[in-house]
């Protein structure tokens, strides 16, 4: 069952001792608690990379260096192609072959150092460009898109939200045509039969846990129930942390002891047995 | 096991604090109580379950099966498969994601999750309509009515009271809480014996080393 931001809050609250509600004495405002779950939510997920996503990005010919998507933080394995990508640094590229940067040929290797952050480059870059159905930035896409997709497989990013059905758009099952969707905010409809992308590059990468505005009412994003409950000890943590009527340092310091156990248990699930390591 | 309602959970944990029910009000009692359950079990996975799917040709990538939360093993075709890294099936199987048993001649040998919502098989079944079970960690049933039941080891029941306790007792901060304290380590000290994850680190590790030499 979903848990809502809601009863968290109403937790935070007795907590803090404020049962009836943050509005009765407005020390402190909804907004500010939002501010706090989104930053605590944020945390958790990012430390403890209990959600991936895979992430396709049309290969460019002559194209080394890539934008990630907001929708995620770091990232944890690069295919190009489908085949696995190495992961290396400026610096050994720099010391192994000076004229690495203007190599054209298959992508072999990726690297996130001497970058700006959100970004990649893969090396040598790709010699062929790869498949994509580009979405115009200031357009909305509605309905099914299932007509856009062909013999070759797709990519389809979406600035914008996109609705309707688009689990059509993956094709006849085996073989045939594949599309990957990724939208940079709210998508609806249904989505199946996540593949690799052939021709392009595919990360795999821990999960941004807000791409949207929340509200109180909406339903925890991304973070399974049984983590939810140590949301509430990071919040109160930042809450008994800052100076004000609020302001409990041993309280605090209980709180983030809670919390830092829930996000140590949960990279500790991850790591085991066949986490990223 | 024995099953356990919410209203003895509730008296359990009254009676820690001298019965108080005008400072810790029932829907607090209740949270609390349902917030140990869950933390409870992520240490000791004491609830499980084990879901299903089929496999579809050449497909790798796989949603997780509905009720499964922590993914602990899988089988294909009742046969338990070894579980791998991602990091280790990148270094040691480059195009895995292209590979399938069709072209690499080999049978399914090989799983991952990736994140906990998704998994991996290795190399893909080209043929399809194959049986996999992923055994796993389930989320606990809510507690709402004070009917309500949940069965778990008596040893555990301690655990669940003394960390519903010291959420309870947390935001009377001071002395109360700072005694409180000692029994969250307690708490936390017994989570750590009975931790489920402990025991599943040691082979796998030992199962790639060698693969690797």
């Amino acid at each position: 069952m979903p848990i809502q931001i809601s009863a968290i809050y109403t937790d935070v609250c007795r907590n803090i001792l404020e049962d009836p509600g943050l509005t009765a004495i407005n020390l402190m405002s909804i907004s500010d608690f939002m501010n706090y779950f989104n930053d605590t939510a944020q945390d958790f997920v990012s430390r403890t990379g209990l959600i991936k996503r895979l992430i396709n990005i049309t290969a460019d010919l002559g194209v080394g260096v890539y934008p990630e998507p907001a929708t995620n933080t770091d990232i944890v394995e690069v295919a190009y192609n489908q085949t696995h990508l190495y992961r290396t640094s400026g610096w050994y590229l720099d010391n192994s072959d000076p004229s690495w940067a203007s190599a054209v040929d298959t992508p072999e290797r990726w690297r996130e150092d001497e970058l700006a952050p959100e970004q990649i480059q893969i090396e040598p870059a790709p010699a062929v460009q790869g498949y994509g159905v580009p979405v115009l930035p200031t357009t909305t896409g509605y309905g099914t898109i299932a007509a856009t997709s062909s013999a070759n497989d797709f990519d389809i990013l979406a600035p914008t939200g996109g609705y309707g059905t688009i689990s059509s758009c993956f094709g006849p099952y085996p073989g045939g045509n594949t599309v990957f969707a990724e939208s940079m905010n709210a998508g609806f409809g249904t989505i199946n039969y996540v593949i690799s992308s052939t021709g392009n590059l595919q990360l795999v990468s821990s999960a941004q846990p807000i791409s949207y505005y929340q509200t109180i009412n909406d339903y925890v994003y991304l973070i399974p129930d049984s983590f939810t409950a140590y949301l509430k000890y990071g919040i109160l943590e930042r809450i008994w942390s800052q100076d004000g009527e609020y302001k409990s340092p041993d309280q605090a310091q209980f709180a983030s002891q809670r919390y830092q156990e829930g996000v140590s248990l949960a990279a500790a699930i991850m790591s085991e047995g066949g986490g990223d390591a | 096991m024995p099953n356990v309602t919410l209203s003895n959970l509730w008296s359990r944990v009254w009676s820690r604090l001298d019965n108080n029910t005008q400072l810790y009000e029932t829907a607090a009692l209740t949270y609390a109580i349902n917030e140990s359950i869950r933390i409870t079990n992520i240490f000791i996975g004491y609830i499980q379950t084990t879901g299903t799917l089929i496999t579809r040709p050449n497909q790798v990538w796989y949603p997780m099966p509905d009720g499964v939360l922590i993914p602990m093993k899988l089988q294909f075709e009742g046969s338990f498969i070894e579980r791998v890294s991602l990091n280790y099936l990148g270094e040691t199987f480059p195009n895995w994601r292209a590979d399938t048993t069709a072209n690499t001649g080999y049978a399914v040998s090989h799983w991952m999750t990736s994140g906990l919502d998704k998994f991996v098989i290795h190399p893909a079944d080209s043929i399809g309509g194959n049986l996999i079970s992923i055994t796993g960690v389930a989320e606990p049933t809510v507690l709402v009515n004070a009917s309500d039941t949940i069965s778990f080891p008596e040893e555990y029941s301690e655990v669940i009271e003394d960390l519903a306790f010291t959420a309870l007792i947390m935001k009377e901060g001071g002395k109360i809480m700072a005694d409180g304290m000692a029994v969250y380590k307690q708490a936390i000290s017994k989570l750590k014996e009975f931790s489920r994850w402990q025991a599943m680190r040691q082979p796998v590790q030992s199962v790639q080393m060698v693969q690797r030499r």
